[in-house]
């Protein structure tokens, strides 16, 4: 009996520490964390136009502005102690949920105004709380796009910022992680005689629009799987306070602009027989497995065990800390 | 810290634990949570012969008479498309079982179709843009699992009709402002009275997930089960002619082997009702496209391999019911056939053959083919006897039936006429 009683005694104090240890190191602080649009130098404007874009030798090319949307979420601070802190967003009812938050820049105005579903709103920042932990934070780590868990709910019903129509990707029955469109006069070259269903791109659109494809299941009651994810994990060294920037122009450093749109939608659409995506995808830090032969299986280009595609993998480039 | 303090803090996690358990309950359950289970209290009365197996109902859809209604009345509200010029009955009309109508001059219609050449009609959506795909008919979809040409995704009709109003490549309705339009809808008096009855229990009816709700209802309610076939099955045995009778002989048999694809109580290889434990699900090749000899079809139109990837599932669509299919011209998933005859050429000669141009290509020789697309001879007569068939597959009744007609009054923006409405001329049901 008396050994029980120690044992309990000894498991008290066990406790005792256990909760004094807890409560010591638990500071929340709240962290507004800003991020911004740009292209090169310029901040992302709708009312402005950029020259110099793409791959194009001797300059590249000019681009107008369409859209600048994505999504952001499992936000986690890190320190020098190697300790993660994750960041719990606001449940602000329009920009934050749950884990994820939606970044707008464009206003829908100048040729904002041509994307689908323009909104005025915008949101420049990510907000939350994160506990304390030991050591300094010194990187931030998050994820492009909306998580598996939400990305095949229930569109029509879903909470803000999930219902928003141009941002919905219906027939993989999921979201557009991103969607970063934009014109140019040198992409504006006439019927792509290559893709049924598609009018002259005389406009020089070109759609970035992010989402996981490779899909199977049942997109009715949430259990759709789709194995190609397209949400790249950006690290980036970081102190609190400084902006996290998201360049157009390094996005698109790779791809040439004057050269006629190939094989599926204007621009970039995700789909591995997409030969727009091959840059900008690796520019995002994402394996692209481009195969416009159709002879490698999804779940080997998920796995990178592919031969005979191009298969590249690279730091990403368009996010970066200012 | 006290040892009281301690122990509050120690409940505090204890029934933080409890709500950790719970929430992971429930998760699971969620998991298992399947809403195609039967409804056994839901009163709504399905409108079929005693021996079809009823359709399943949805735990988070329990079908109503109004919700039909209301459904309805959205069908045909133009109202549902970002400018306002079309509905989803604008590429899917009645008189057609709900395909499309080349004959009506309504925008969708697309007779200069520039990128395919082997297309003869795709509709266009409400920008003027091109769809890659032939407008299905509506018919009988309260018995499929999966929905359109080929998206293996697609399990109900709500989940579906987010494509069509919200999609962009193409843009079909591009209602990009939905709550802006939901606001409109909501000060139209015949909605006042519409959305509150279907969804009673809803403090704010007026918002999009029951305006796919109510169609989702509509579009089960919309039935066809009186075709001459199908009153000869329940003993009429006058109701098809002699010729029909040898054209179905045809179909069953295992020399043209149509009915292993075009089976069961709707015609397709898809099929789901309260007596089967798994629906049936399966797309298929039939030989349309064999590119350069690779198998391939048009970029941009290669089936369910769009969604899933699999370079196995090229060119595998859903063999589409065969119900009305007199009705609903032309064919196929790019409407590349003009009319049934060229739909028996193509599977007399086990593929279609295209000699020249960017999809040139020996169909018969696909390596996806499914393997009873082999080919066939027939003599003038059992060609004749074939289409007999096909044709006493037409249900009038159907495609006449007040109840899945346009509900908005004569003059409305929604019905500026009754052009078009009805069966005329030499349409098979005209009077």
């Amino acid at each position: 009996m008396k050994q029980i009683t120690k044992l309990l005694l000894g498991l008290t104090a066990l406790s005792l520490s256990y909760c004094a240890h807890d409560e010591e190191v638990s500071e929340t602080r709240d962290i507004t964390i800003p991020f911004a649009a740009k292209v090169g130098s310029e901040t992302f404007d709708c009312n402005a136009s950029y020259t110099g874009i793409g791959a194009k030798s001797g300059g590249g090319s000019p681009i107008a502005p369409r859209d600048f949307r994505f999504y952001v979420h499992n936000v986690e601070l890190l320190t020098d102690k190697n300790e993660t802190l994750k960041v719990e967003l606001i449940q602000d009812g329009q920009w934050q949920y749950q884990n994820v938050a939606l970044l707008d820049f464009e206003n829908g105005s100048g040729t904002c105004a041509a994307t689908i579903g323009p909104t005025p709103a915008t949101n420049t920042v990510v907000q939350g709380s994160y506990k304390t932990k030991q050591g300094k934070i010194n990187r931030i780590r998050f994820t492009v796009g909306v998580p598996d868990n939400l990305n095949h709910n229930d569109r029509a019903a879903a909470p803000d910022p999930l219902n928003i129509a141009a941002l919905h990707w219906n027939w993989t029955t999921g979201y557009k992680h991103a969607r970063l469109d934009f014109t140019s006069t040198h992409f504006a070259n006439g019927l792509d005689e290559e893709f049924t269903g598609q009018t002259a791109n005389t406009s020089g659109t070109f759609n970035i629009h992010l989402g996981a494809t490779s899909c199977t299941g049942d997109g009715a009651s949430g259990t759709a799987n789709c194995v190609v994810k397209n949400r790249p994990t950006i690290t980036l060294n970081y102190t609190v306070g400084q902006t996290i920037v998201a360049d157009l122009k390094n996005l698109l450093a790779t791809t040439d602009l004057s050269v006629k749109d190939k094989n599926g939608p204007k621009g970039c659409m995700s789909a591995l027989t997409d030969p727009e995506c091959k840059g900008i995808f690796n520019n995002l830090g994402l394996d692209f497995h481009f195969d416009p032969n159709n002879t490698v299986p999804a779940p080997e280009r998920k796995r990178g065990l592919t031969s005979g595609t191009e298969y590249a993998t690279s730091g990403q480039t368009f996010f970066r800390v200012e | 810290m006290s040892l009281r303090t301690c122990y509050t803090a120690y409940k505090i996690k204890r029934s933080l634990l409890f709500f950790l358990w719970l929430a992971l309950f429930t998760v699971l359950s969620c998991e298992n949570y399947d809403p195609r289970i039967v409804v056994e209290s839901s009163s709504y009365h399905w409108d079929i012969p005693p021996h079809i197996p009823l359709p399943r109902e949805f735990a988070d859809n329990p079908m109503s008479q109004r919700k039909v209604e209301l459904g309805r009345y959205l069908f045909y509200d133009k109202r549902l498309s970002g400018n306002q010029t079309f509905a989803c009955a604008t590429c899917h009309h009645q008189r057609r079982a709900f395909a499309d109508d080349p004959d009506i001059d309504d925008g969708s219609s697309n007779n200069t179709y520039l990128g395919n050449p082997q297309a003869i009609l795709v509709p266009l959506g409400a920008t003027g843009e091109a769809h890659p795909r032939n407008s299905m008919a509506l018919v009988n979809l309260a018995w499929q699992p999966v929905l359109t040409w080929g998206n293996p995704l697609m399990r109900r009709l709500r989940t579906q009709a987010l494509v069509p109003i919200f999609g962009e490549n193409p843009i079909e309705l591009g209602l990009f402002y939905p709550d802006e339009r939901l606001q409109e809808l909501s000060a139209d008096p015949v909605y006042q009275e519409l959305f509150p009855a279907a969804f009673p229990y809803d403090r704010n009816p007026f918002r999009m997930t029951n305006v796919v709700n109510a169609l989702e209802a509509f579009q089960r309610a919309m039935i066809s089960f009186n075709s001459p076939y199908d009153r000869q099955q329940r003993g009429d045995v006058t109701a098809i002619s002699e010729s029909a009778k040898r054209g179905e002989e045809l179909f069953f048999n295992e020399d043209l082997e149509c009915f292993h694809c075009h089976g069961g109580i709707n015609f397709t290889l898809m099929e789901d009702h309260r007596n089967l434990s798994v629906p049936s699900i399966d797309f298929t090749n039939n030989g349309l496209y064999n590119i350069g000899g690779t198998g391939a079809y048009p970029p941009g139109n290669t089936g369910i391999h769009e969604v899933t990837n699999n370079p196995n599932d090229m060119g595998r669509f859903k063999a589409p019911t065969l119900r009305n299919i007199e009705l609903t011209a032309p064919y196929m998933h790019d409407g590349s056939a003009i009319d049934l005859d060229s739909v028996i050429d193509h599977y007399a000669a086990g593929g279609r053959t295209i000699t020249s141009g960017p999809y040139a290509g020996n169909g018969s020789a696909s390596p996806f083919k499914n393997s009873f697309v082999k080919g066939f001879t027939l003599t003038a007569q059992e060609r004749a006897d074939l289409i007999a068939f096909l044709k006493s597959l037409t249900d009038c009744d159907y495609v006449t039936s007040e109840k899945f007609r346009n509900p908005w009054p004569v003059g409305h923006f929604n019905r500026p006429s009754t052009i078009g409405e009805l069966p005329e001329g030499s349409h098979p049901c005209a009077p």
